[in-house]
This record gives C-alpha cells, sequence and structure tokens, in this order.
C-alpha cells in the first residue's frame, strides 16, 4: 500500500514539471554561482534545470557553464549578471526564439539551433546594443 | 531622431579613445570555419537587415549603429577569454540507430550502439538525453509523423529499462523531416528510418 502510493507520488512528480518547461541544464559551475529564479537564489549544482526568466548570477571567481534543449551552449565568467529572458524551442520543427541579456561582466556563447531557425531568433542584448546572432562561437563583455 | 543620431555621432570617437564599454569578441566556428557573423539589430538604427558583424577573431565594441569590427588574430585573446571557451560545456554527441521498414524493430547492428551510448552518458556530468525519432518517405506524413514518436518511444522505453533515468530523456517525432538521405517522397530508405539519440 504504502509502496503504490510512493510510486503515485513519483510519478506525480515526474509530470509535474512537462518537458516544454525544462530549456536547459547546468553542466558545470564554480565558486561565487547561483540562479536567481522569481526572487529566490538556487545553488547550480550540475544537472540543475533551467526555466525561461533565470538569471545566472556569478562572484569573483564564478562560473556556470549551460547546454540549452536547442543544443545552444553558454559559459558564464565571473562578476556576471546574465537574464535568459526568452527561450521558447519547439522540438519537432527546430525552431523557437531566445532572448538573452548581458547585464555585466563576461558571456562566452555557441549558437544553437534557434539561431539557424530563422534570421535574428537567438538575441543579446547588451546595455548599449542589440544583436542578432547569425552563427555560432562569441564571446560578449560587459565591464562594470 | 536626427538629434539622437547626431549625439551618437560626436561620442563614437570617444568610445574608440579607449572607454572600455560592452563589446563582442567574434570566433571560429568549432569546424574552424568562419561563417559566424552577428548584427546590430537595434530598431533605432532604422537598417531591417542589421549592421552586419562577420570575421574570426574580431573584436567590436558595441556602441552605436555602425560596428567596426577589428582584427585580433587568433593569439590576440586574452587569458580571461580562453578560459571562458575553455569553460563551454562539450558539443552534444550524436547516436544513431536504424529500424526496420514500417515497425519500431531495431534493424540488424544497431542494438550495439547502446553500448556505446551507455559509456558517452556516464562520461559527461549532468548529462540529458534527446531521443528525436524520424522516418523514410513511405506513406502519409501524419502517419509517419506519429510512427516517428513511436520509434522514439520504444527507445526511450528500453533505455529506462536498462537503468537509464527517465527524467533526463525526452523522446520527440519528427517524421519524414530532415532526412538524412534525401529522397523524392514514397522512397524506402533504411538511412532515413532511424532514431537519433543527442547527449548534451
Amino acid at each position: 500500500m504504502k509502496r503504490a502510493l510512493l510510486v503515485t507520488l513519483s510519478l506525480l512528480a515526474m509530470t509535474a514539471q512537462p518537458a516544454w518547461a525544462d530549456i536547459g541544464r547546468v553542466k558545470k559551475s564554480a565558486g561565487i554561482a547561483s540562479i536567481e529564479r522569481k526572487g529566490a537564489k538556487i545553488n547550480p549544482a550540475i544537472g540543475t534545470t533551467l526555466l525561461p526568466g533565470d538569471v545566472l548570477v556569478t562572484g569573483q571567481g564564478g562560473q556556470i557553464a549551460i547546454t540549452f534543449a536547442d543544443n545552444t551552449r553558454f559559459s558564464v565568467g565571473p562578476n556576471s549578471r546574465v537574464a535568459v529572458d526568452k527561450f521558447d524551442f519547439d522540438r519537432t520543427t527546430r525552431s523557437g526564439e531566445f532572448e538573452t541579456r548581458v547585464e555585466r561582466g563576461s558571456l562566452g556563447v555557441v549558437s544553437g539551433q534557434i539561431a539557424k531557425s530563422r534570421r535574428d531568433a537567438m538575441k543579446v542584448r547588451t546595455p548599449t546594443s542589440l544583436l542578432g546572432v547569425r552563427g555560432t562561437r562569441f564571446i560578449i563583455n560587459v565591464p562594470q | 531622431m536626427m538629434r539622437a543620431g547626431g549625439l551618437l555621432f560626436a561620442l563614437a570617437p570617444l568610445a574608440l579613445a579607449g572607454c572600455a564599454g560592452p563589446s563582442l569578441l567574434l570566433l571560429d566556428n568549432e569546424d574552424g570555419s568562419s561563417e559566424g557573423a552577428l548584427a546590430v539589430i537595434d530598431e533605432k538604427c532604422g537598417n531591417p537587415e542589421g549592421s552586419t558583424i562577420a570575421g574570426s577573431f574580431t573584436r567590436t565594441r558595441l556602441a552605436g549603429c555602425t560596428p567596426r569590427p577589428k582584427g585580433v588574430g587568433e593569439d590576440g585573446l586574452k587569458p580571461d577569454e580562453r578560459s571562458l571557451i575553455g569553460a563551454l560545456p562539450p558539443p552534444p554527441a550524436r547516436f544513431i540507430m536504424y529500424f526496420v521498414q514500417d515497425t519500431t524493430v531495431l534493424a540488424p547492428g544497431s542494438e550495439g550502439m547502446i553500448e556505446a551510448l551507455d559509456r558517452h552518458f556516464k562520461s559527461r556530468p549532468g548529462a540529458e538525453l534527446e531521443i528525436i525519432g524520424y522516418t523514410d518517405t513511405v506513406g502519409k506524413a501524419d502517419y509517419n509523423l506519429a510512427l516517428s514518436q513511436k520509434r522514439a518511444d520504444e527507445i526511450r522505453g528500453r533505455l529506462i529499462e536498462l537503468g537509464f533515468p527517465p527524467e533526463v530523456m525526452t523522446a520527440t517525432g519528427r517524421g519524414e523531416r530532415e532526412l538524412r538521405f534525401p529522397t523524392p517522397d514514397e522512397t524506402e530508405n533504411g538511412g532515413n528510418r532511424r532514431v537519433e539519440i543527442i547527449v548534451r
């Protein structure tokens, strides 16, 4: 009886987070690093799933590496604040929209399938400009 | 509008004179090709095409509407930029399994792929699997979309049986999209009847 309940509960937990909500995962993190989500601070342990609206924050010596559902890869450097404002990805058509804001610090990017799906489907905002990503490997630096 | 443009123009020489603002460093693609590009697409710049920034190993100050990339050369990366690139997660890996026509039965030889997949999965911290089903062009598109989903689900089920954690796997059907071997419609092709497993 107890076992059946446990199985039911874990099945519920599995379905509680639909696959589409999960936009990426932490692959690595070091030093002072956190994910800000709706005012809460989340520890970016390996395997932590990301949601649209998350802000990647690092302090001195901090670092966060992420792979997104469309195969885009991020490397956030120390003393950074990077907001994932929008991430929509249709796994069947492999198209979507991706908007990131580098408020400060540094971000290394290898773009993925969203950037390939349509011109400027992937955008990166800095305090001074709005960039359309047309591929593929680059670094944005926003000094404090 | 004119005023704002004039102001930007007046500030541009100052920015170039060395006050460190936001910048872009465009690198080569991972395969060493140099087709990468970005574009300044600010609405206030009034250029619907955007001003393209291209060229591997170039640095561009992000200010104003007219970017001027400057070559830095392959050795021009700063140490912190090198470590940023070094810290990127590894590129996703792909494993492909083939199917008997109009079934979810694996073609001979595809079974062995699971062992290689398992080894690779275990070697990657925080790994996840995206399982994507495809078909050849025999049959209607709708039917094939459903068949491709069944193929992806079949593989997902087998991997769960083998102990892969369900919460790190997704299964998607893509039907006749993205043929691995482009063929006309209604063409039997074993190379297109497949499931691709992307390990991230």
